[in-house]
């Protein structure tokens, strides 16, 4: 039972992380740097709670706020760039985030521990959570919470102006632009939700696993949060969520795939760019799919 | 005769040494049909970009209803009222054919969901495209996507609308069809500004043509000063002697 309580936090907290890929892929952007404001919200909720003494509520919110903060600021050197070197750029992101973190010493001693950011040796002992007495169960009931709140805000922009607007973006900027959206806006937007969305899954995270080193936010990280939106699809919010539940189970669930994993990872992304770029819920089954809810709308009787 | 809608002053644009337009000046008189002619590579799309605000003008100013939009942002030039058809279509391909018009019209103003699928389905019976509501771009042919792109392009209410080679591609009937569609557009008070290739089109259509020769302006006037003028003459006759000749003319 704890183990599948495990698994299913794991698979909340890389729900998030899925989609602050997809909303910043959604406007045109593919970033590989999503583990950057992972660590970022990861880090400074932690301090939060374990050195600052702040509460869990408030760290998850400085948590997200500082990583939308960085999302805002990376957003506008990522105008510049497209593709695959925007893919290289955000990732080169990332691995800044993560060398800084190694070499960041910011401890304090608390009873017999030292807490805090100790470089190498990374961030341990953020106990708010297991100290709190919440169990295992009720905090995975938070994790869903949090992702039950994150997915409906992205139901509403799947539908909204401003979704309508990210999309445009994505499929041409130039005709974007020349029906009266403003492009910077839009992309910069994502990336300050993405970096919003991925701060609040690395506050969540390290407060389940009580730690988190630099190593932990590396490249395998990257890939895992690219992969679900990728395998799930861009069509709909539900994609990277399909998508975060199936690669998750898998190789989670079956321990011997567990070593598998990058390799399933890399070859499921290969998999997909050939036979269905646009992942499994692509644009036409999200269409197809809201067309009969307004169908059976339509033909209820009043 | 009144303020010109669209006033193009002296712009000069390069790319590195290259003059793309070299000291253009253009007035598009309210309510005309204005067409910019020219072999390919004379500046004309690049004139577009200009006037929408795709590139900035090296030299020049661009005045609109006698505002400067010069080097403004695309789509802030838009909300002033320029609408733009592409020379190759740029859809929304993973979009529906309704939902290419919505998402303009959604961007151009504020209103309920309601009023705002009402103006949709308006542009879609204007341009004849209401029964593909819900088909895929790609479903469509040619002349529809074209039509698609101006049903677009008149989301945002426009008062001037930049065609970029509309009847590309297109047979005697649909140019014909394409002819009446941008007359109703001028008897519903827009200003029309149309870069074309196709003479017949030209000639039967616009009230005033200025003609691009490697960046600079040559002529301007009237269907029949046009068709006469010895610059125009040597620019399209003495360049490609037989293709562009037979296609044009």
């Amino acid at each position: 039972m704890d183990y599948v309580i495990a698994v299913a936090s794991i698979i909340g907290i890389h729900a998030l992380l899925g989609l602050s890929v997809y909303v910043v892929a959604i406007c045109g952007q593919m970033s590989f740097g999503q583990q950057g404001f992972f660590a970022l919200g990861a880090y400074t909720a932690g301090m939060c709670t374990a050195l600052w003494g702040l509460g869990f509520v408030p760290a998850l919110l400085l948590g997200t706020l500082v990583a939308a903060l960085f999302g805002f600021v990376v957003g506008f050197p990522a105008l510049r760039v497209r593709g695959l070197y925007l893919a290289i750029a955000t990732f080169g992101f990332g691995e800044i985030v993560r060398l800084a973190f190694l070499n960041v010493r910011y401890t304090r001693q608390i009873g017999d521990r030292v807490v805090g950011p100790n470089g190498a040796e990374g961030f341990r002992h953020v106990r708010w959570v297991f100290d709190g007495g919440v169990t295992g169960l009720q905090y995975l009931g938070i994790i869903l919470l949090v992702l039950a709140v994150v997915a409906g805000f992205f139901a509403w922009l799947d539908r909204s102006k401003l979704g309508a607007k990210f999309r445009a973006v994505e499929e041409d900027e130039t005709a974007a632009a020349m029906v009266g959206i403003n492009v910077t806006q839009v992309k910069v937007l994502g990336f300050t939700l993405g970096g919003a969305v991925a701060g609040l899954s690395g506050s969540l995270f390290i407060h389940y696993s009580t730690y988190i080193d630099h190593d932990m936010v590396a490249l395998p990280l990257a890939i895992a949060s690219v992969t679900y939106p990728i395998l799930g699809g861009l069509g709909s919010f539900a994609g990277p969520l399909l998508g975060t539940v199936l690669l998750v189970s898998i190789t989670e669930g079956l321990r011997a795939l567990a070593e598998l994993r990058e390799f399933i990872y890399g070859a499921l992304i290969i998999v997909m760019m050939i036979f269905r770029p646009r992942g499994l819920i692509d644009e036409a089954l999200a269409q197809r799919v809201a067309g009969w809810f307004r169908l059976r709308r339509r033909t209820e009787p009043a | 005769m009144s303020a010109p809608i669209l006033r193009v002053d002296r712009v000069s644009r390069h790319f590195g040494g290259l003059r793309a337009l070299s000291d253009v000046s253009l007035e598009i008189p309210r309510g005309s049909i204005y067409a910019l002619i020219g072999p390919n590579g004379s500046g004309k799309t690049t004139m577009f970009n200009v006037v929408t605000g795709g590139l900035a003008p090296t030299t020049g100013s661009v005045t609109f209803h006698g505002r400067e939009i010069g080097g403004a942002r695309t789509h802030e030039i838009v909300r002033l009222g320029i609408g733009r058809t592409f020379q190759n279509i740029r859809l929304f391909t993973r979009m529906s054919v309704f939902h290419n018009v919505w998402v303009a019209v959604r961007a151009a103003r504020d209103g309920s969901g309601r009023s705002q699928g009402a103006r949709v389905m308006e542009l879609l019976e204007l341009t004849d495209l209401a029964a593909r509501r819900d088909d895929l771009v790609e479903s469509l042919n040619f002349g529809e996507q074209r039509r698609l792109e101006m049903a677009r392009a008149l989301a945002g209410e426009p008062t001037l609308l930049l065609l970029d080679e509309p009847a590309a591609g297109m047979g005697g009937g649909e140019k014909e069809r394409l002819a009446r569609d941008i007359r109703a557009l001028q008897a519903r008070d827009l200003t029309v500004f149309l870069i074309e290739h196709s003479m017949d089109l030209v000639m039967g259509l616009a009230e005033r043509i200025a003609v691009l020769h490697f960046g600079e302006k040559i002529a301007e006037g009237s269907p029949t000063e046009i068709q006469t003028h010895p610059r125009v003459i040597e620019a399209y006759l003495g360049r490609a002697r037989g293709e562009r000749a037979a296609a044009g003319a």
